[in-house]
């Protein structure tokens, strides 16, 4: 059979992929270590946690826009931003390690898995049922990885957000849809559709004399 | 599959072996083996009508119908 060669498209999403594979390993166990130190409590009153506000909010900031000749007035309106706890208590350190332990562990397992599919498909082995199933088990991890995050954006607007006062700011309702994560995995699961119609036609036509 | 290929009887009564119609009608051993045994999932035409005209048969001769009972 004639070998066919790697595109280059596959080749630079292989190496891309191995070198975040290798560094995300490394944030993990640095992730893991910073659990343990946070669980000791090594850190005492130094940690300044930041956390992610998941709405928008209004503000009235003036400043300028400096062009080459002239400056316009503008204003800061809408922003998102974080929030920092200046010296965290322990306790709501680890009260974040769990959201944290779970996006580093969901996104250690969809590492794995895309690592394994494009291993596959650089070695040209496409049309493969289990190279299918990891691209459709890769799709739903990632749908459930964003419908998780919506759960956690309104976990973190009912918790702190409605609790949260500033004097010169106002919180908006406006929630990040995080929509592109949503159409990629929706594009994936597409995907593995078609690769499985692939697979039957490939059979099919190895199969016919 | 409903189709039942009788290459092997059709191969019996002409006797001749798989080696010699693989090298009359041109397929591989592999292919006709495939065929031979009812793994094929379809057969060309030309595939048919060289097997045909090889074993001066007639396609009804090859391929059987028998429904799922």
């Amino acid at each position: 059979m004639e070998k066919t060669k790697t595109p280059w498209s596959i080749k630079i999403i292989f190496i891309l992929n191995e070198i975040i594979f290798w560094l995300f390993n490394l944030v993990t166990v640095v992730a893991i270590v910073a659990a343990f130190l946070i669980l000791i409590n090594f850190f005492g009153d130094e940690l300044e946690l930041q956390v992610r506000l998941p709405v928008a909010f209004n503000t009235n900031l003036n400043g300028v826009l400096i062009g080459e000749n002239s400056s316009t007035a503008v204003q800061l309106v809408e922003a998102y931003g974080e929030i920092k706890f200046p010296g965290t208590p322990p306790e709501i350190a680890r009260y974040f390690m769990i959201p944290l332990a779970l996006v580093i562990g969901a996104m250690y397992f969809m590492l794995f898995i895309f690592r394994k599919f494009i291993w596959s498909v650089n070695r040209g082995i496409i049309f493969e049922a289990k190279n299918i199933r990891r691209l459709r088990v890769l799709a739903l991890s990632l749908l459930a990885f964003w419908f998780l995050w919506h759960v956690y954006d309104f976990l973190v607007m009912i918790i702190i957000v409605r609790n949260l006062h500033f004097g010169t700011i106002e919180f908006t309702n406006d929630t990040q849809s995080h929509v592109v994560l949503l159409i990629f995995s929706l594009v994936l699961w597409a995907l593995s559709h078609i690769f499985l119609r692939g697979l039957k036609l490939e059979e099919e036509t190895s199969l016919t004399i | 599959m409903a189709i039942i290929v009788n290459l092997d009887v059709m191969l019996a009564r002409r006797k001749m072996s798989l080696t010699e119609l693989s090298g009359k009608v041109g397929l591989t051993m592999a292919n006709l083996s495939v065929l031979k045994t009812g793994k094929a999932k379809a057969i060309r035409f030309s595939t048919l009508e060289s097997i045909c005209n090889t074993l001066d048969c007639q396609p009804g001769d090859i391929l059987e119908y028998t429904p799922h009972t």
